[in-house]
């Protein structure tokens, strides 16, 4: 008997009785469908962090004064000199900082204003924490160098002060209010929204994102002051040694210790995803139990099935089924059982995830995500579940006497 | 035709515990090619036991059983199955059929096992349950056939994969009279076409339709005697009863004839 005969006879013995092979699938279909959904839901997770501190930049340190310092003296704070000993460290690939400030901006209707924060840039910022440019040209050195009143801003707030995003917007200008009355700066470049998922969510209450040379936002607030310097390096692998030997080098200018303090995406990577995988692992150990409880209800039910077709057993035999006829019969049912059992799981737990993504969406938006590993494991561990507790009802169907058998009732 | 069967000093014991039935005592017996054998005897004769054991379903305790010339007697599990797939025709009292296969499917099963291909699988089916005069209502599971078309299904498996031997146990014990002569007139034109047929039967009106009458008492064979003028099953009987569906099945045969005929010409 070859492997096409058998699985029909085998999927028509299995449809047969659909409601006793459904409860016995269940063990199969809980596990793996837990499985599947929390490993969706973890993936999808990972993602969203890692993209979240990928848009702050990959492999990044951010060096800024230590905020659980309460007694900062004015020389501690960072300029100019201290971005020029950091640029010059040789396992540094770009260097660029920040400094933050505040204003409102006109909207289109010449009334309304919203908040925005400004960040003043420096450096290599585009190499590092930049959003994709959509049109025009970012901030570059000569804009720093000039001090001049140019502006980077976003899609979403070119439609809210232009009442539209193209490239006819580059050269018009925006009315910034600072401290120092309302400054008008000319539109270099938009970029896309980094913070669009942000921003849907707490509407206009987000303040809008304007990039502008760091020496023009500090000349406005008559200061030369650095709120944060961010660097990648060369090799992700040094990044704590960097960090460390940053920190350092600052303390050393300042003449101070433990005053800098430096912030390390990886690491935040790395808690994160330790954090899943922990999870993971839970759930999966409780899901192999499932699996492992319905194993056994599958082994049970073959047991019962052996015994209740003793007769037909008898009569294949008589017309000349081998050991090892009847023994493939019963096992490419019980895989056909766990396997079926498996695909039901799977599919229960993809849409499990995307439920759970859908009720969380209103605080992280997670895209659950089954790896095609993932749904070859759920597949091959329910039939290989279907093989282990399917081998010793089908053996015990095999070596049945043939008399015997016939004469069952 | 040489020897089919033949058996020496067969002994059969079968153990319950410390308990010992012996069923067969030294049994010799044989079955040429061609010959139709009804087997009789009493209720525990061991009749039952020797069809089992020449339908390699049992093996005997001592003694040794040639089928084709081949000691068949020790064989293993699988190797047996083997033999009873190709070479053996077993027919039961209580027909066992697979119920939900249909009769079609019943009689491709054995042929399944051998591993024939599917379409020449069919054909060899419906071959035989046209040789069993069974055309129609070959769709049907076992439960919505009668008792002797059951029967009728069930021989045209055993023909399945053109055995040495066809073997009954009381193929007419579950059927009504008229059934029960039906069946001996299918034997019967097998056993004409060629087939050599052993069965087992209660009932001496039966056992008159065949050529060869074998009495067993007490696990012996008592006595083995030729029939001289064998019985002719009334072919059509059940035509005569005009039962809806049965002209079909006659006309059917009758087509089979012709057929056979106008090859037999094209030979000539
Ligand atoms: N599996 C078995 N275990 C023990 N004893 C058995 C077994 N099968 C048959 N016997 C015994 O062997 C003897 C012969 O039985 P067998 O079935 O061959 O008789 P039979 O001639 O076919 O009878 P019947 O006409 O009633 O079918 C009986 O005494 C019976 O009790
Ligand atoms: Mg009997």
């Amino acid at each position: 008997m070859n492997l096409v005969e058998s699985l029909k006879s085998s999927l028509k013995n299995v449809f047969s009785n659909k409601m006793r092979a459904l409860l016995t699938m269940l063990g199969i279909i809980i596990g793996i469908a837990s499985v599947i959904m929390i490993m969706s839901i973890g993936t999808g997770t990972q993602n969203y962090i890692s993209s979240q501190l990928d848009s702050m930049g990959v492999g990044r340190i951010n060096i800024s004064v230590a905020t659980n310092n309460r007694n900062i003296a004015r020389g501690d704070l960072m300029t100019a000199k201290d971005y020029k000993v950091i640029a010059e460290n040789e396992d540094i690939k770009y260097t660029a900082a920040v400094y933050s400030g505040s204003a409102t901006l006109k909207l289109e209707d010449n009334v309304t204003t919203n908040r925005a924060s400004l960040t003043g840039v420096y450096g290599q910022y585009k190499d590092i924490t930049a959003p994709t440019l959509l049109y025009g040209r970012y901030i570059v050195d000569n804009d720093n160098d000039m001090a001049t009143k140019v502006a980077v801003i976003n899609d979403t707030t070119a439609q809210k002060v232009f009442g539209k995003s193209d490239a006819s917007v580059i050269g018009e200008k925006i009315a910034l209010r600072t401290n120092r009355g309302t400054q008008k700066f000319t539109v270099a470049g938009v970029t896309e929204n980094a913070n669009a998922a942000m921003e849907t969510q707490y509407g206009d209450q987000f303040p809008e994102t304007i990039i502008i040379p760091m020496v023009t936002l500090q000349r406005l607030n008559g200061t030369d002051e650095i709120s944060q310097i961010s660097v990648t390096v060369n090799d992700t692998n040094q990044m704590d040694a960097v960090a460390a030997a940053l920190t350092d080098r600052l303390d050393r200018l300042h003449g101070t210790t433990g005053k800098y303090y430096a912030q390390n995406t990886s690491q935040m990577i790395e808690t994160a995803n330790n954090m899943i995988s922990v999870m993971t692992g839970f759930i999966s150990a409780i899901a192999a139990i499932s699996l492992l409880v319905g194993g056994i209800g599958v082994m049970n039910i073959m047991l019962v099935t052996v015994t209740e077709r003793t007769r037909e057993i008898g009569i294949r035999k008589s017309i000349g089924a081998k050991r090892r006829d009847i023994r493939f019969q019963f096992l490419i049912e019980s895989v056909i059982l766990t396997g079926l059992g498996g695909i039901l799981g799977l599919l229960i737990g993809w849409a499990g995830g995307k439920g759970v993504a859908t009720l969380m969406s209103a605080t992280i938006s997670i895209t659950p995500i089954i790896s095609f590993s993932a749904i070859m494991a759920a597949i091959l561990s329910s039939c290989g579940i279907g093989i282990l507790f399917g081998v010793f009802p089908a053996s015990k169907a095999a070596k049945l006497d043939p008399i015997e058998a016939l004469r069952y009732e | 035709m040489g020897v089919v069967i033949q058996i020496k000093d067969l002994v059969k014991i079968y153990k319950q515990g410390s308990l010992e039935v012996e069923a067969l005592h030294s049994v010799n017996f044989s079955v040429e090619g061609n010959e139709f054998v009804a087997i009789m005897g009493a209720s525990g004769s061991g009749k039952s036991t020797m069809m089992n054991i020449l339908g390699c379903l049992d093996r005997p305790t001592k003694g040794a059983y040639f089928l084709e010339n081949m000691d068949v007697s020790q064989l293993k599990d699988d190797k047996l199955a083997e033999i009873r797939n190709r070479k053996i025709g077993f027919v039961f009292q209580s027909f066992n059929l697979l119920p939900k296969l249909s009769a079609l499917e019943n009689v491709e099963l054995p042929m399944v096992y051998a591993g024939v291909p599917a379409g020449k699988r069919r054909q060899k089916a419906l071959d035989a349950l046209e040789k069993v005069g069974l055309t129609d209502r070959i769709k049907h599971k076992p439960n919505e056939l009668s008792g002797g078309q059951r029967q009728r299904v069930a021989i045209a498996r055993a023909l399945g994969n053109a055995p040495s031997i066809l073997l009954a146990d009381e193929p007419t014990g579950n059927l009504d009279s008229r059934s029960g002569e039906e069946i001996m007139g299918i034997f019967q034109t097998l056993n004409r076409d060629g087939s050599t047929i052993v069965m087992v039967t209660h009932e001496p009106d039966v056992a008159a339709h065949t050529k060869r009458i074998v009495t067993f008492k007490d696990g012996s064979i008592l006595s083995d005697k030729p029939v001289l003028n064998p019985m002719n099953a009334i072919i059509g009987s059940q035509a005569d009863s005009g039962e809806a569906g049965s002209d079909k099945t006659s006309s059917d045969e009758a087509e089979a004839e012709e057929a056979n005929g106008a090859e037999g010409g094209a030979i000539a």
